[in-house]
């Protein structure tokens, strides 16, 4: 007779020991997504109420991690539509930075040593300025470390759609960098 | 020579397929392979860091906490109907255990309707210790800073309304609502003090009715009346704001549709 009270009960008790261990990933994505601010909060925390709302939608023994990057990269399109910043996919300058990118490209001649030099916050920097899908993108692909199919079915494009945007922001994500690194005069990154 | 594709490469990266050969024989590829490695080396070293803070990870349980007390209440609710119409279907043999099955719902219909009660109170009391403690209030004539203070003490940025809608802004302050701080803040309008209570919980959880707004795009305000206190709330993002107040209901109103409209020189 208490079904529906323990239902809910027990929904949230699932949800926290399912979803809740995630936080931290989560909160890195909208990191990555947002920078370190309080949109990256909120984004986080209106995440975790969606998919609470939607949990039933879960399946259990699934990826979880990958089901809330779904969530949230939802949450973050409707926030660019509403914010009216957003085109559809943010095709456009993903097709300008790559051919950028393809003009300008020279390999650094000491890159772990280089990158050191770089701080947290500019590294984040860097990777806020690409395209939204491309930063997500290599947000999945290398911190994350998600495979190519569980990345194409949390940005919805194809496997192909995956390698080809993964190149072409981790171009522009060294660019980025070499910008900041011409500034600071560091040695090793001259084109 | 054929060097490696961007293709090639993130195959290599992402471990589906192997170097090939010409790699080791290639000081170019070897390069240009290495310093992919090294970004996505140090783009992980930079996240892995990164921890949500404690203030986000205990508003995220708290809120689940209440979505699911509301929803728990929500659902003892039409149990007790259903159970009322299949008591009419038994028999009179069954009434012994009809009486048994019905009594467990009921009580927790009264429970959830003394909780929803509970809540209620615990809002007026708020209002009543911002009219009370004026001078305790944290005052501030730039809206925003308000809504800093109460951002840092509760985690939340709460919606501030504009200085030009005609409300005066008396100040902030935090409160204990169901064992949590939540923030609130009290204007003076024509008949009387209002205050604007920020809280997670919804209304339906509190008990409080719904009147569907005019226009299809309105939202619908959410009212109920306890302790000599009016009050109205509508959903904004995922917090509930509560205008409660010893005024009438139409005040209550025009706090709640300042708080909606969108304001240019509020950019909101």
């Amino acid at each position: 007779m208490t079904d529906g009270i323990d239902g809910h009960l027990d929904k949230a008790k699932r949800f926290e020991q399912t979803a809740l261990p995630n936080l931290d990933h989560v909160y890195r994505a909208a990191v990555a997504l947002c920078g370190r601010s309080n949109e990256a909060d909120d984004l986080t925390q209106t995440t975790f109420m969606k998919a609470l709302e939607r949990f039933d939608t879960f399946e259990p023994g699934t990826n979880c991690k990958a089901w809330l990057f779904q969530i949230l990269r939802n949450l973050w399109i409707d926030q660019l539509r509403r914010k009216k910043v957003a085109g559809s996919a943010v095709p456009l300058d993903e097709v300008l930075v790559a051919q950028e990118a393809e003009v300008q490209e020279t390999v650094w001649s000491d890159a772990e040593d280089l990158l050191e030099n770089f701080s947290d916050d500019q590294v984040i920097a860097a990777l806020r300025q690409l395209p939204d899908d491309q930063r997500l993108t290599l947000f999945l692909v290398d911190v994350e470390q998600l495979s190519q199919q569980e990345v194409a079915e949390i940005t919805g494009v194809a496997v192909g759609t995956v390698k080809s945007r993964t190149s072409r922001a981790r171009r522009e994500f060294k660019n980025r960098l070499t910008s900041y690194a011409k500034d600071m005069g560091f040695k090793g990154c001259q084109r | 020579m054929n060097h490696l594709t961007e293709e090639q490469f993130e195959a290599i990266l992402q471990g589906e397929t192997e170097a090939p050969e010409h790699v080791a024989e290639c000081p170019e590829c070897q390069a240009r392979l290495a310093e992919k490695r090294a970004l996505a080396q140090r783009l992980r070293q930079t996240f892995t860091s990164i921890q949500a803070s404690s203030d986000l990870a205990d508003r995220i349980r708290a809120n689940v906490a209440a979505i699911a007390d509301g929803a728990a209440a929500t659902a003892s609710r039409p149990r007790t109907i259903v159970l009322a119409a299949h008591r009419r279907l038994w028999s009179t043999l069954a009434a012994a255990a009809a009486v048994l099955v019905i009594a467990l719902p009921v009580g927790l219909y009264f429970n959830t309707s003394s909780q929803a009660k509970a809540a209620q109170t615990e809002l007026v009391e708020i209002h009543k210790r911002n009219v009370e403690s004026l001078g305790e209030l944290f005052v501030h004539e730039d809206p925003n800073e308000l809504a800093d203070y109460l951002e840092a003490k509760t985690g939340h940025t709460p919606t501030m309304l504009c200085p030009k809608s005609g409300l005066a802004m008396c100040g902030c302050s935090t409160s204990q609502f169901r064992g949590r701080t939540v923030g609130s803040y009290l204007v003076r309008g024509p008949s009387g003090p209002v205050s604007v209570v920020v809280i997670p919980d919804s209304p339906k959880s509190l008990g409080m009715k719904p009147e569907k707004g005019k226009q299809p795009s309105q939202p619908a305000v959410w009212r109920s009346r306890c302790g000599g206190c009016n009050m109205a709330s509508v959903r904004i993002g995922d917090r509930s704001y509560y205008a409660v107040g010893q005024v009438a209901q139409e005040n209550l109103d025009r706090v709640l549709t300042d708080l909606l409209a969108p304001c240019q020189c509020c950019a909101r």
